[in-house]
């Protein structure tokens, strides 16, 4: 839902509770709304009770399994949802899930281990900015 | 030899050639199957009678192979060896190991194919076992590592509350240390999977000037200790090669990452890429060179270059952060895609990388993973 301040929501998907909650502060910080889940099963229920999510940030490997690539699949055959930008940070190394990602219509690919996660809110950021203009 | 003495010799040879465990089958010039020992019907399913004035090898099983296959061993006379997926009698399929040898007579002439043949599927499930194990635990490890990153990063840039400057070294430290470790993890993972299942390159034509004008891009938004331009001396008309863009990238990648780290703390540090078509060791190749103005190798150091984790005195000294793999992936991909790589150096006064590629295009290779 969009913020009675006008706030912009981004969906985090992050089966580690750590980074989730760095990747929670970092967004916060700079001026955003952010809802959490654990599971891409989660995150649906979340995307079914809320009226508006911005973005949504996805984690590829989730409890030892890979759901990622099911979720976007889904997300971008639902009406609902399938205009919802999707970024994937994931620790899934390699040019081969990058590809099936953007094959499938997300937005952005990132490996953490390349990038700072300033690095990845300020992209999320201009993106957003640049959306909204268009 | 009397005549019987030679009967004597030829039953033992036969004796010991029908038992043999490994699976002999001789053809004629044609590839024609003339003879096949006993071996043949345990790892086919068939028998040595089913097998005769069959064809030994199809295009259909070795695809690619095919004519490499033929032109070694009948063209050049040379022993020809390769993997290739064989299906059995009741049709499964099997990864089997061949070495054909061609047999002549003493003017030189083509008498006979001799293929030796083993079933590796175990030695291959193995192999994939570990791989496997190495790409879990390589993500295990990068886990926890992001998360030292991550939080480290956020401390540093003053997220959750001033650091005084002494707080702000130490944070810088430990956030060097987890990013060096969290390289390692992944050239480790590399090496793992070069070594193990050897690595897939998948050659597809690109325009080479403009995928190195990216890289060069690119690699100004990783982490870096240091901002040196990087320039681009690129030929005239743009190049266009059957290449593996993703060990392409790897490699450069690697190259001008030295060439930063090892270059002069100097206002007139440069690094210059170079593209250029040469012959090199007799073969027409596209040649690709780094030159950084930097500390350069020490002569008694130059012959372990390539080596696993070595690191010469000066490199160690200058910067922390080297793994001491680079080069040794570079070397294993850069011979694995057909080229060569070497270098020349002068301590003090810097370093020229160069690494090939085949005019013909890299070679293609059946791996089992693509490099992290």
């Amino acid at each position: 839902m969009k913020n009675s301040d006008g706030k912009k929501v981004i969906l985090v998907i992050e089966d580690e509770v750590p980074l989730l909650e760095a990747i929670k502060r970092k967004l916060e910080l700079v001026g955003f709304d952010v809802l959490t889940a654990t599971t891409t099963d989660q995150a649906l229920s979340c995307l079914q009770d809320v009226k508006k999510v911005n973005l949504i940030w996805l984690d590829h490997y989730l409890f030892g399994k890979e759901p990622g690539l099911l979720f976007v699949a889904e997300l971008k055959n639902n009406p609902k949802w399938k205009l919802i930008p999707i970024f994937v940070i994931s620790n899934a190394s390699g040019a081969e899930k990058k590809q099936a990602y953007l094959s499938l219509g997300a937005d952005k690919y990132y490996a953490k281990v390349d990038y700072r996660l300033e690095q990845i809110v300020n992209d999320i950021h201009r993106f957003l900015a640049e959306k909204r203009k268009t | 030899m009397s005549l019987v003495k030679s009967v004597e010799e030829l039953s033992k040879f036969k004796l010991a050639v029908d038992a043999a465990y490994d699976c002999v089958v001789i053809t004629d010039p044609d590839g024609m199957i003339l003879y096949a020992n006993s071996a043949i019907k345990r790892i086919t399913g068939f028998t040595p009678q089913a097998t005769l004035g069959k064809k030994a090898w199809t295009k259909e099983l070795w695809g690619g192979l095919y004519e490499k296959l033929w032109k070694t061993i009948k063209h050049d006379k040379k022993v020809f060896s390769g993997e290739v997926k064989n299906k059995r009698k009741d049709g499964t399929l099997y990864n089997a190991f061949h070495t054909i040898t061609p047999i002549l007579n003493e003017k030189g002439n083509l008498q006979f194919f001799m293929d030796v043949q083993r079933d590796i599927t175990r030695e291959k499930e193995v192999d994939r076992a570990k791989t496997e194990f190495i790409s879990l635990v390589s993500h295990q490890l990068q886990t926890p590592l992001t998360a030292i990153n991550w939080y480290a990063e956020m401390l540093l840039s003053g997220d959750v509350g001033r650091v005084t400057e002494d707080q702000s070294s130490y944070l810088a430290e430990v956030y060097k240390e987890s990013k060096r470790m969290s390289r390692l993890v992944s050239d480790l993972l590399n090496v793992s999977r070069l070594e193990i299942g050897g690595v897939l390159i998948e050659p597809i034509p690109a325009k080479i000037n403009l995928l190195i004008a990216d890289i060069i891009k690119e690699s100004k938004f990783v982490e870096k200790e240091k901002e040196v331009p990087v320039l681009f001396a690129k030929p005239k008309e743009e190049i266009e090669l059957a290449i593996d863009a993703d060990l392409f990238r790897q490699v450069l990648r690697n190259l001008i990452s030295n060439a930063t780290r090892y270059c002069s703390e100097q206002a007139d540090a440069e690094i210059k890429v170079r593209l250029e078509k040469q012959a090199v060791g007799g073969i027409d190749s596209l040649v690709i060179s780094v030159m950084d103005n930097g500390i350069g190798i020490p002569k008694e150091e130059q012959h372990r270059i390539f080596e696993k984790f070595f690191r010469a005195g000066n490199a160690e000294k200058a910067s922390a952060g080297g793994t001491g793999l680079g080069l040794y992936i570079c070397k294993m991909v850069v011979e694995n895609w057909g080229g060569k790589i070497w270098f020349e150096s002068e301590e003090g006064k810097g370093a020229t990388f160069y690494a090939t590629i085949p005019l013909t295009g890299m070679v293609s290779k059946k791996g089992e993973k693509k490099l992290a």
